[in-house]
């Protein structure tokens, strides 16, 4: 069976971590050093939306928010969790560029969003075995920690 | 744990490198656009630190 703590699929999970990593990273430390905002009037039918999001000042939190999760992949610090936040992100990006303006240059740019966050959660998607369950009872996070320390 | 292999850089190399180049041929819109390392850095530099780590790995 392939284990995915093994060589090579350890390491090729190690790539498309940092490379989403520095993805974010690039995009979020563009706007936080540089103040860096793109013409969103050239943005075709985004345009208007992207600006609502930046006049109301969630475009500016969702680049702040880029910089914490490409820090928390590159350091591979909580990345399962990192990696359910960015999904939240890879679906607006994925949408607003493959079905809102899909000139190709976006539709590659979703592509390759969906395409990243989608094979690291599966990479990750041991963590997530617990949550498919089809009927779930209330379960405190502090249970699942105490109950966690007791399995290690 | 399974010791790195030849191989295993090859494929991460063939893996890492190809998708770099198609990463440059859309975002430069097949030639149409500049070339931008906005771009194609983050494949092309994650690849680097990659190779480095299993060198450092392999050594151990």
């Amino acid at each position: 069976m392939v284990q995915a703590g093994e060589s090579p699929w350890k390491y090729l999970v190690m790539w498309l971590r940092i490379y989403f990593a520095f993805h974010y990273l690039k995009s979020g430390l563009y706007f936080v050093i540089f103040d860096y905002v793109p013409d969103f009037s050239r943005a075709g039918a985004v345009g208007p939306y992207l600006n609502e999001m930046h006049n109301i000042g969630f475009y500016p939190l969702v680049k702040y928010l880029e910089v914490v999760l490409g820090a928390m992949l590159l350091f591979n610090r909580f990345v399962p969790l990192a990696l359910i936040v960015m999904a939240g992100i890879t679906v607006q990006i994925s949408y607003l560029n493959l079905v809102v303006s899909p000139h190709p240059r976006q539709k590659f740019t979703g592509t390759q969003e969906l395409l990243l966050n989608g094979s690291l959660l599966l990479a990750y998607g041991g963590y997530y075995a617990n949550y498919l369950k089809a009927k779930a009872g209330p379960y405190f996070l502090w249970e699942g920690f105490r109950n966690r320390k007791n399995i290690s | 744990m399974e010791k790195i292999r030849p191989g295993h850089f090859a494929l991460i190399t063939l893996i890492a490198l190809s998708w770099t180049l198609v990463v440059i041929g859309f975002s430069t819109s097949m030639g149409e656009r500049p070339l931008r390392m906005y771009d194609w850095g983050p494949p092309f530099f994650s690849w680097l630190v990659t190779v480095a780590w299993m060198l450092y790995e392999r050594r151990k």
